[in-house]
Parts: C-alpha cells; sequence; structure tokens
C-alpha cells in the first residue's frame, strides 16, 4: 500500500517548503513540491502552504498568493475530504483565500519576532490535525513573523470554538492569544508557529510532529509511525478513543 | 499622539466610458482583491484623465 500523497505548495517567495516536506515525510506522508501557478493533484490526501514571503509580501502578506491556481484548488481538496495545513505565511494565505476568517496584520507591538514559544491546546476537538494534541496539551515550537497578529472584527469570541491553540505567552497582540486557527470541517489548520521546524529533537523539540501524525492517523487510519518510536524520540502516544472521520480519502487518496 | 488608522492609496488608471463604471470597477477590484473587510475599510474618488 502506497504512502498518502501530500503536495507542498510553492510559492515565489516561500523559504520553509522543505521543513514542510521533511515533516510530512518523517509523519508517513508521499510529500512532494508543487508549483502554486499549476492546479492540485487529484490524488492528494493533503496539501501544505509552507512559510516564507510569497510575492514579498506585497501589498498584504499572502494576498496575492491566494490567488494563485493551486490556492484556488484547495476548497475543492477540503469538499474532497482531503486536509489542508498554511504555517505562518500559509495562515496568511489561507486567510486572504478566505479559507479561514479573519486577518493577520503587524505585530503589535511592531518588530519580527523569532524565538520558541509555548501553546496550549484548548479545545477538545475531532480535527484529524488533533488527534495527538489533547485539549490541555502544550507545544513548544518556534516562531518567525512580522505579521502574525490575528483579527477578528468579532473579537475572540467569534473565533474561540475554532481556535485550538493558544499562545502562554502572547508574542504578536493576537486576539485571544491565538495561534492557530480551524475551518468549521476541522481539516483546514492555519498556525502561526512553525511545526515543521519542530518535528525532529535534534531541532529541540519534536512537539511539531504530533500535529502531522495526527493527520497521518486520519488519513490512513492507522497508528502513525511516530506512534511507533515514541519510546526513542519522547513524543507522547497517541490519544486514543477519537473517533474515525469518515469523510477523509484513503491511503490511496480514493474516496470511501 | 494616537494613530487611528494607517491608509495606503492606490492610483488606477481605467479605460471606460463613464465615472459611474470607473467607480464600479474600482470598488469590485477593492471588495476581491485589494481590501480584506476584516481590517480595512476603501474609498474611491474618481476624476477624468485627460
Amino acid at each position: 500500500v502506497s504512502n498518502p500523497r501530500a503536495a507542498v505548495i510553492v510559492f515565489p517567495g516561500s523559504n520553509g517548503d522543505r521543513d514542510l516536506l521533511e515533516a510530512l515525510r518523517a509523519a508517513g506522508f508521499d510529500s512532494f513540491p508543487h508549483p502554486s501557478g499549476q492546479p492540485l493533484p487529484d490524488d492528494i490526501a493533503l496539501a501544505g502552504l509552507p512559510g516564507g514571503f510569497s510575492y514579498g509580501d506585497y501589498w498584504r502578506a499572502g494576498m496575492l498568493a491566494s490567488q494563485e491556481s493551486a490556492v484556488r484548488g484547495l476548497a475543492g481538496l477540503v469538499g474532497r475530504g482531503g486536509l489542508v495545513i498554511g504555517v505562518c505565511n500559509g495562515f496568511q494565505i489561507l486567510v486572504e483565500a478566505g479559507l479561514l476568517p479573519g486577518a493577520l496584520s503587524y505585530n503589535d507591538p511592531a518588530g519580527f519576532r523569532h524565538r520558541w514559544v509555548t501553546v496550549r491546546c484548548t479545545l477538545e476537538t475531532d480535527s484529524p490535525w488533533f488527534r495527538n494534541v489533547p485539549n490541555g496539551a502544550t507545544l513548544r515550537l518556534p516562531i518567525a513573523h512580522g505579521e502574525g497578529s490575528y483579527f477578528h472584527p468579532g473579537g475572540f469570541d467569534a473565533v474561540r470554538s475554532h481556535a485550538p491553540l493558544l499562545y502562554e505567552e502572547n508574542p504578536n497582540g493576537s486576539v485571544g492569544d491565538v495561534a492557530a486557527l480551524l475551518d468549521d470541517t476541522g481539516r483546514v489548520l492555519g498556525i502561526m508557529p512553525h511545526p515543521e521546524r519542530a518535528a525532529d529533537l535534534d531541532l529541540g523539540s519534536a512537539d511539531g510532529l504530533r500535529l502531522f501524525a495526527g493527520a497521518y492517523r486520519a488519513v490512513t487510519r492507522d497508528p502513525s509511525p511516530v506512534a511507533r518510536r515514541k519510546k526513542a524520540s519522547g513524543l507522547q502516544p497517541p490519544a486514543s478513543g477519537k473517533k474515525p472521520v469518515d469523510t477523509l480519502p484513503s491511503a490511496t487518496g480514493v474516496q470511501r | 499622539v494616537t494613530v487611528d488608522a494607517v491608509g495606503r492609496l492606490l492610483s488606477l488608471t481605467i479605460d471606460c466610458a463613464t465615472a459611474d463604471e470607473a467607480e464600479r470597477i474600482t470598488s469590485d477590484l477593492c471588495d476581491q482583491l485589494l481590501v480584506n473587510p476584516s481590517l480595512e475599510t476603501f474609498s474611491v474618488s474618481v476624476g477624468e484623465v485627460a
């Protein structure tokens, strides 16, 4: 049985695509780079939008990239049960594309921030991304952004039920300490910290791999390779008892 | 001193028949692309290019 395929969309100005490719590969996906100007393949189970400075962040971060052919295909992928993750600039692109609500603006106080942060899962969710991250769990992840302040005109109450990760110490002025956001289906995740840069203990933390491993479990309905290696890596075992998401594609990308 | 808003000015040249049409085209551009309504507002003023 082949591994589920995951496309990492590469935009002009992306710089986190290789990290995302490696993290998805470590979780069990057959990941490959995909040019942003080309339509998404039909046989993928997941699409990832990496960090970076797509189109130089001109006008608004992520705005120009949100018009790309591959991004326009994301709604169809989600409709077929596929998963989407946007990291940092990828999160900005998902917001600009209307796949997630609100806006991401300049850090408050202004300035580029790059350091490790701790985020806490504060949501009981069936989202495939959080199969290995139960409510109350904390993740140690790096941030590197200048426009990561999440804003919603309705305030935190408008997104509370869709905000799975909150900063323990808010680095950018995000409303309600929001560090990540899910769409209504739970299959689209936008996250400002970089889980793909915390996917190996040699990098300082392997906490980010838990998100990708959860996605793998959801797609394959199988324990992640990460879970099998938990003794060596020090990762926690996956949460049990979560009901499967029936609309997810199988390991071959074919709808069950 | 407090800053309540920071704006951007974009000047477009649109080849069309009337000022109303130019305003409609520009407003559509703002609605669909140039403005994120969660964070921003916009206003349009139209002038004729000789």
